[in-house]
């Protein structure tokens, strides 16, 4: 038998029996829709996640609050330990060009009869410096702001827009929770950036928001350098130490209250852990592809049974063993086959109208056609069909032509 | 007198047993028999004399228990399951009691499947079909569906299939026994023509006298044995069924 009979051959049966084919299929399309689903929407947010890191640069440090090892095995119970007067201490160094931090609180935000529910930054005032954020209107607020507590802020722009509409916000009082503060900048439209959308968010000096919220841990210090960023990291790590009485020569990263991480680690961490995210879900997609193919190879014996007159008929015109084998083999795979190919595009379209969905709530998605996850879809229903095809298809290849034809 | 030209058949002391777990049946006690190139015979006997497996045997649907099996001038007895299929497709054609033609598939798709397992190019097959198609007179049904012919014309496209190949043999296992007599009559006209007309060997296997006085030479076989072997004194032709010729 040639490949284009077996093909035609095949494809002929399918169609045959069209309803009981779409049925067997819909197992392994929906484990090959749900992989291509789960790596789509995993490269793009893999993408998505390393963008926004990129965007923090190569002269920067992260330091983290909390030690290493409370971020790799995360619990509830966070250790905080950044204060302001850590900030300050940084900022002191010569060699550190700008330091900026956050906490975060939800709270209410109100002016004109508009009350919004928004993120409050207890920030630093070279917040702007080190993100390079650009301010429209105003200022920034500054360190003698910050050190006298001030009752400023700094409104994202869309929250600007949204509670003063085309008025200009600067100079005008909003109300934090119950605590009116004078609005003394308006970011520039920015975007999201770490997950967060920027132009949603206001900024209050750390201190005041602190008096505010009674919060006075920072989440993580962003530092700026000129330095080599592991030179920076050693200076920094000594000087943290020194400051919180941690007596640490070994540099044990459990003994540490802070952990600092640079972009590299970073893009490092997170590559880590969406892999990992990966191999679970293929896993558990996995599991239905198994069952999709023991689907498939029950069929395949149904058929065979029925027809082993036919098979008995092919052998008495000359088919060999392996004739009947590839026969019966092609079928199982053109089934599984089609049945990939039909996931693959389901699977796509779902993911393209997830990314969709995601986009609206948080912009910078992009939906990408993952063809290694497609390739693998093909490769992996192709080797379903032979695998699960194998033994009905064997047993049809071993029957013997005098028994089948007996049989109708 | 047959000595002087090769048999197509010679068998010699062929056996066949089937085993089960418990007992052995034996159908054949040592059957031996030659069929010249182009003879027309009958195999006769009641159900349970072996005519049956004796045809699957000659046929390389079966294989012997002992014995040889000399199919022109060739031991087939020991020859391999994947030989034996070559030998079915090349040397061999059947029609069987059941028609066995392929459901939801067209007379010249039937008629080609055959040609699926040979070296016949792609290209050529439609054109061999279509020929063994007019030599069973099914031209006009060409592209019908199995399913929706009658009984005669289901047993001539299994012939039509049958003769693609252009096998030495045709093999045909009751090839009336499921269809009315004027239809099986018909069938019987039309593997004569074959016959006469190309000189094909025939061997068929029947239990109905008449349609064995179609042929030229009847084996009567009873209990696993040969118990007589004689040449048809008066062929029935189509006359004699009573169809116009």
């Amino acid at each position: 038998m040639t490949v284009k009979d077996l093909v035609a051959n095949s494809i002929n049966s399918l169609v045959r029996t069209r309803g009981r084919s779409m049925l067997t299929m819909l197992g392994i399309v929906m484990g090959i829709a749900s992989v291509i689903l789960i790596l789509s929407i995993g490269e793009s947010a893999q993408s998505f996640i390393l963008s926004e890191i990129s965007s923090f640069g190569s002269d920067k440090v992260i330091v983290h609050t909390g030690p290493r090892t409370q971020m790799e095995n995360s619990s509830p119970f966070v250790e905080w330990s950044l204060t302001v007067d850590d900030a300050r201490r940084i900022m002191k160094e010569p060699w550190v060009e700008a330091v900026s931090g956050q906490a975060f609180e939800g709270d209410q935000v109100s002016a004109r009869g508009v009350t919004r529910n928004v993120s409050i930054i207890g920030a630093l005032p070279d917040e702007i410096v080190v993100n390079d954020y650009r301010v429209a209107d105003g200022v920034f607020f500054s360190l003698a702001e910050l050190d006298s507590h001030a009752r400023v802020a700094v409104l994202g722009s869309e929250i600007a827009e949204d509670i003063f509409g085309q008025e200009r916000a600067v100079g005008k009082i909003v109300k934090v929770g119950d605590s009116p503060f004078r609005v003394v900048g308006v970011l520039d439209k920015i975007g999201s950036q770490f997950m967060m959308n920027v132009d949603e968010l206001v900024f209050l000096p750390a201190t005041a928001f602190a008096d505010l919220t009674r919060n006075k841990y920072f989440d993580y210090f962003m530092v700026k350098t000129a330095l080599p960023l592991d030179q920076a990291q050693r200076r920094l790590e000594e000087l943290l130490r020194d400051l919180h009485d941690i007596d640490n020569p070994e540099n044990d990263p459990a003994k540490d209250d802070f952990f600092i991480m640079t972009q590299a680690e970073a893009v490092k961490t997170i590559n880590q852990i969406t892999d990992a995210l990966r191999i679970l879900l293929i896993a558990i997609a996995a599991i239905s592809l198994v069952v999709g193919g023991i689907g498939i190879m029950n069929i395949m014996f149904v058929s065979v049974t029925e027809r082993i007159s036919e098979i008995g008929l092919r052998k008495a015109v000359g088919a060999r063993r392996r004739d009947v084998l590839a026969q019966f083999l092609a079928e199982a795979v053109a089934l599984t086959l089609g049945g990939g190919i039909l996931g693959i595009a389901i699977g796509l379209l779902l993911a393209w109208l997830a990314i969709n969905i995601i986009n609206g709530y948080l912009p910078g998605w992009e939906f990408i056609i993952s063809w290694q996850g497609a390739a693998l879809g093909a490769a992996v229903s192709t080797l379903i069909g032979l695998i699960f095809g194998f033994f009905p298809a064997r047993r049809a290849a071993r029957l013997q032509p005098i028994e089948a034809m007996r049989a109708e | 007198m047959k000595s002087q030209r090769t048999p197509i058949i010679k068998t010699v002391e062929l056996t066949k047993e089937f085993r089960t777990d418990d007992f052995v049946t034996s159908v054949l006690h040592g059957v031996n028999c030659e069929i010249m190139p182009g003879e027309f015979v009958a195999i006769m006997g009641p159900s349970g004399s072996g005519k049956s497996t004796l045809m699957h045997i000659l046929g390389f649907l079966d294989t012997a228990t002992s014995g040889q099996y000399f199919f022109d001038g060739r031991d087939v007895s020991t020859l391999s399951e994947d030989e034996l299929a070559l030998m079915r497709g090349e040397q061999a054609g059947f029609i069987f009691q059941l028609f066995h033609l392929l459901p939801k598939m067209s007379v010249l798709e039937n008629v080609k499947v055959p040609l699926l397992y040979s070296n016949v190019p792609v290209a050529e097959r439609d054109a061999l079909a279509k020929k063994a198609i007019a030599e069973v007179g099914l031209t006009e049904r060409i592209g019908s569906l199995t399913h929706q012919l009658s009984g005669g014309e289901r047993q001539r496209v299994a012939i039509a299939r049958a003769l693609i190949r252009k096998p030495k043999v045709i093999f045909a296992d009751e090839p009336t026994g499921n269809l009315d007599s004027k239809t099986g009559a018909q069938v019987m006209a039309l593997l004569e023509d074959l016959h006469c007309k190309h000189g094909h060997t025939i061997v068929l296997v029947t239990h109905e006298t008449f349609t064995a006085e179609h042929t030229e030479r009847i084996i009567q076989l009873r209990d696993g044995v040969i118990v007589a072997d004689v040449p048809v004194a008066h062929r029935r032709t189509a006359k004699d069924d009573g169809l116009k010729k």
